[in-house]
């Protein structure tokens, strides 16, 4: 008994010799490391058609300068230090709405202090609608939260192009660069920015 | 007696005392081995598996109601996202129907690290080509984002497709599939089904040759991942013996998601396809939680012999593998006859996509390029990162047809019967940017890549040509208005001593000419004559300012171009012009993500003032000129009817031909001609403009053009056209004009009066 016992045990090692043996052998592949499982961001959320967007600016209105009846008309796009005549605005063209939901999302990004979330989004709405001074502002004050003011100097420069006809906004533009400037210590450009903000 | 009934036992069990002591050491020894090889797998297992090549992704593609895109386009963008038409509702993730006027869709969930679109049902609603409503399932929506597509797998030495999957997204039909088929004692045996074996041991002794396997699902992970695939008694024990191994560190789930993703599932071309993620996404177009019964159980059909029962290549096999998989899942009491039924019967629809097997190869070894800056190639070839380009598809595709099409028919008309080698075919690049962003939409750098890869948009210095006015007129601004007087004479300039004389291209001269005209109609001597006016030194340091960085010598057919550019130097130039003077750095790659989530690399929009934005405007009205009544006038015969500035470009012996036009939000740059420097005797508008108009007619539904706005410093006045001054009632030919507010004309004209 004990005999057929000792038996059994002595080709259980074997057995467990033979796989340590063919273990062994086995040819090991090249190693890399594997990151830990990607987690997904929550994904975006689809969402309705913005209530009440601002209206995109428009090209401003023609000051004739020549009493005749021309057929063709003038332009006296008042110069940066005018205020700009507001105008009616036409109905928003549809990228101009597909863009501002993307700001919107943005901004939401910018009051949370979150810079990094909200640049792509507002190069979205910038590639989605190439005209629209609210993206480029909104660039404009990430950059600078996250410290780069020629960076958003440049970007507030374009949205003082596209705000020419909102004067309100225009104003915001022209205070915020005169923060900018000031921070740059550029004391002359600050103060043209304050002068061009208090005739809107 | 007794002294020899105690030694008698010791000696008999001498033997057996010495193989206990034996046996002890070796289990020791055996036991410390087993320990290392536990934690040797598990390092290896618990570490990254498997090498995933990086993916190079496009933009994703904005859409919105109101853009002209039509039901066909849109269908066909989806098709190249292997998105199936079906006829039958609800529809599944991955799948479109289209309707009278309008196309559903149930977008897959795009989910790679960086990027995530949800799943969703969506109605698109098309009215006269136009998109008109976009319905969501909560109503309607104001803008969507179309999955980017997948342009390029940064493959290394080995040419591996794979997606990694998480068993929880599996199905439950793709797991019983596969074990069904594969193995069905999986979740009963310890990694070698020792029944099993003896079964096809038993069947291959009565058939006389090996007719069944008995390798269970952990042993093919095992012979797969770490074996060489010969077949011998050494390597079946080697695989048995890990297999027992890997089971009992591993649990059932775990051993079926690494067997998931290792296995073999057929070729795409070169490629070949590994696991079930890719597998679902190559054949079917679908994530692998989106499999249907009948999908499920083709690709555990497949297992056995991926390419025989491809269904792809041979869809009748695979059909007949399928519904043997099904009857075995039925079998097994898996699924309801019911559900057998129905997918026995399901025909096998494969999603097809119509793409080039390189989508903008050109494009792709640009980014590739600019990755190897940044990671050595083995990290680009294994880690799985997931690159985000700027790469507009539909346009980097109409860019590609646009060009093959545009050379053959220059090819037709304009035959270079000077003996051109085959060898130097007539060549073309096209660079489409958007100039607010500086997003590189588009890039062709050849007309064959797989002919010749050299990319001539970076690799190419060729003669800017005429090219090149656009910055001469923008120097001359300080001194000059865009009514001033130029003189279009054959004038001699002496050059180290040498006299030298500009020509113009048609050999007319037009005496005194507006600085207007002379930009319109592209003349040289008096763009020459502006040049020198303005300074060469200036023309030069405005040239550099825009970003061309070609040695020039200050000579005066630096006005004319005679010295080298790549198209993409020439891109950004004009990119800054359509940017208000604002020169954006061109981007390509937006961002690298780690397989993690985490943002390695991101590239921003980023603009640098070189010129003032009246300036930019006074510019691209002069070329909008062009368009309207100058040398580019026969365009507008050919559909482009919105607002554009173009300049046409030619150098001197005809060797380049240029053209690149802008609008607010696309500006596009071709150039045409000949890799030897041969003449092409082509002007500008003849071969570049042929193929600038055939893309741009190609991608209409992407271009928003608006009217170009006039920005604060420029005025508008109603000049006389004899003097340049402010018109009077009296002056019999009038016109707008525009000016640097500071340069505008005060006094009226005196010449014209009452009569």
């Amino acid at each position: 008994m004990m005999k057929r016992s000792i038996g059994r045990c002595a080709l259980a090692y074997v057995l467990v010799l033979l796989q340590g043996l063919a273990l062994l052998a086995c040819t090991s592949r090249k190693t890399v490391y594997i990151p830990p499982e990607w987690q997904s961001p929550p994904p975006p959320v689809a969402v309705t058609k913005p209530a009440q967007p601002r209206a995109q600016p428009a090209p401003s209105s023609a000051v004739p300068v020549l009493k005749m009846a021309p057929t063709i008309k003038e332009k006296d796009l008042p110069a940066s230090s005018e205020p700009p005549v507001e105008k009616k605005q036409p109905a928003p063209q549809p990228q101009y709405l597909a863009s501002m939901h993307l700001v919107e999302k943005a901004n939401s990004s910018l009051t949370q202090k979150k810079p990094d979330q909200a640049i792509p989004v507002l190069e979205e709405a910038i590639q989605v609608d190439v005209h629209n001074g609210e993206a480029f502002y909104g660039l404009a004050k990430a950059w600078r939260m996250k410290g780069s003011r020629q960076k958003a100097l440049e970007f507030s420069k374009k949205a003082e192009l596209l705000f020419q006809d909102d004067p309100a906004r225009l104003k915001e533009v022209y205070i915020f660069q005169a923060d900018l400037y000031k921070e740059m210590g550029d004391a002359a450009n600050r103060d043209l920015c304050l002068k061009k903000a208090s005739k809107l | 007696m007794m002294q020899f009934n105690v030694q008698k036992p010791v000696k008999r069990y001498l033997g057996w005392k010495i193989f206990f002591l034996v046996a002890l050491v070796i289990s020791l020894i055996l036991g410390v081995y087993f320990y290392y090889l536990s934690v040797e797998i598990r390092q290896r297992f618990d570490s990254r598996k498997w090498s995933i090549p990086a993916r190079v992704f496009s933009a994703t593609v904005p859409l919105y109601p109101g853009q002209w895109i039509s039901i066909q386009q849109m269908k066909q963008m989806l098709d190249e996202r292997r998105y199936q038409e079906a006829v039958h509702e609800p529809l599944n993730a991955g799948e479109y129907k289209v309707g009278k006027g309008a196309l559903a869709v149930r977008f897959r969930e795009f989910r790679f690290p960086g990027h995530s679109l949800t799943s969703q049902r969506v109605q698109f609603e098309f009215q006269q080509n136009k998109l008109a409503k976009i319905r969501g399932p909560d109503g309607d929506l104001s803008f969507l984002e179309l999955e980017p597509l997948q342009i390029a797998r940064l493959f290394g030495r080995e040419r591996v497709s794979r997606s990694l999957i998480n068993i929880q997204q599996v199905p439950r039909y793709l797991i019983d599939g596969t074990v069904a088929i594969e193995d069905h004692r999986f979740y009963e045996h310890g990694g070698v089904d020792w029944w099993g074996i003896l079964r096809a041991l038993w069947t291959d002794l009565l058939a006389r040759r090996v007719v069944q396997g008995g390798s269970t699902i952990t042993q093919q992970l095992v012979k797969n991942y770490f074996l060489e695939p010969e077949r011998n008694l050494q390597r079946k024990l080697l695989e048995a013996s890990m297999a027992l191994i890997v089971d009992f560190c591993y649990s059932k789930d775990e051993i079926l998601e690494m067997y998931m993703n290792e296995i073999y599932l057929g070729q795409r071309g070169t490629v070949a396809v590994h696991g079930m993620g890719e597998a679902a996404r190559f054949y079917f177009g679908r994530n692998v939680e989106d499999l249907t019964l009948a999908e499920a159980a083709t690709l555990a059909g497949m297992i056995r012999a991926p390419n025989n029962y491809s269904p792809t290549t041979h869809p009748e096999a695979c059909v007949e593998r399928r519904n043997v998989v099904l009857k075995r899942m039925l079998a097994l009491r898996k699924i309801s006859s019911d559900e057998h039924e129905k997918a026995s019967q399901e025909p096998l629809r494969v999603a097809r996509t119509f793409l080039p097997p390189n989508v903008a190869p050109y494009f792709v070894d640009y980014v590739r390029q600019q990755l190897r800056e940044l990671y050595a190639p083995e990290v680009l070839e294994s880690e799985g990162l997931s690159i985000y380009t700027t790469l507009h598809p539909e346009l980097a595709l109409a860019a590609e047809s646009a060009v093959r099409e545009g050379l053959e028919e220059l090819g037709r008309e304009f035959p270079q019967d000077d003996g051109a080698s085959p060898q130097h075919p007539l060549q073309a690049a096209l660079v489409a940017v958007q100039p607010r962003t500086g997003a590189v939409l588009a890039l062709l750098g050849g007309n064959d890549y797989d002919e010749n890869s050299v990319n001539r948009v970076f690799h190419s210095l060729r003669q800017a040509g005429t090219a090149i006015f656009p910055f001469v007129y923008l120097t001359a601004l300080d001194r000059f208005t865009t009514v001033s007087a130029l003189f279009d004479e054959p004038t001699s300039y002496m050059v180290d001593g040498e006299p030298w004389s500009p020509k113009n291209f048609d050999d007319r001269y037009r005496g005194q000419v507006t600085l207007r005209k002379a930009a319109e109609e592209g003349l040289n001597a008096a763009t020459v004559n502006v040049a020198m006016e303005a300074g060469i030194q200036n023309v030069i340091a405005t040239i550099r300012s825009f970003g061309i960085s070609a040695q020039l010598q200050p000579r005066p057919w630096v006005a004319l171009g005679a010295f080298g550019v790549t198209p993409f130097e020439l891109a950004g130039a004009y990119a800054a012009l359509g940017n208000d003077g604002q020169k954006a750095y061109l981007l390509s790659l937006k961002e690298v993500v780690a397989e993690n989530g985490d943002i390695q690399e991101r590239r921003n929009v980023d603009f640098i003032s070189v010129t003032t934005p009246a300036k930019a405007y006074i510019i691209t009205d002069l070329l909008r000129g062009a368009l309207d009544r100058g040398a580019e006038k026969s365009m507008r015969r050919t559909g482009i009817d919105f607002q554009c500035g173009v300049e046409a470009g030619t150098s001197m012996g005809s060797t380049d031909s240029w053209f690149i036009g802008y609008t607010t939000d696309l500006l596009v740059l071709v150039w045409v001609g000949f890799d030897d420097g041969r003449p092409t005797h082509l002007s500008g508008l003849q071969g570049a403009g042929k193929i600038w108009v055939k893309f741009i007619n190609q991608v209409r539904p992407w271009i928003h053009a608006q009217p170009f706005r006039i920005p604060p410093g420029v005025v508008q006045r109603i000049i006389c056209c004899e003097n340049g001054l402010l018109a009077t009632t009296y002056c019999p030919d009038k016109k707008l004009e525009v000016f640097l507010a500071e340069q505008a004309p005060k006094d009226y004209c005196t010449k014209h009066k009452r009569e």
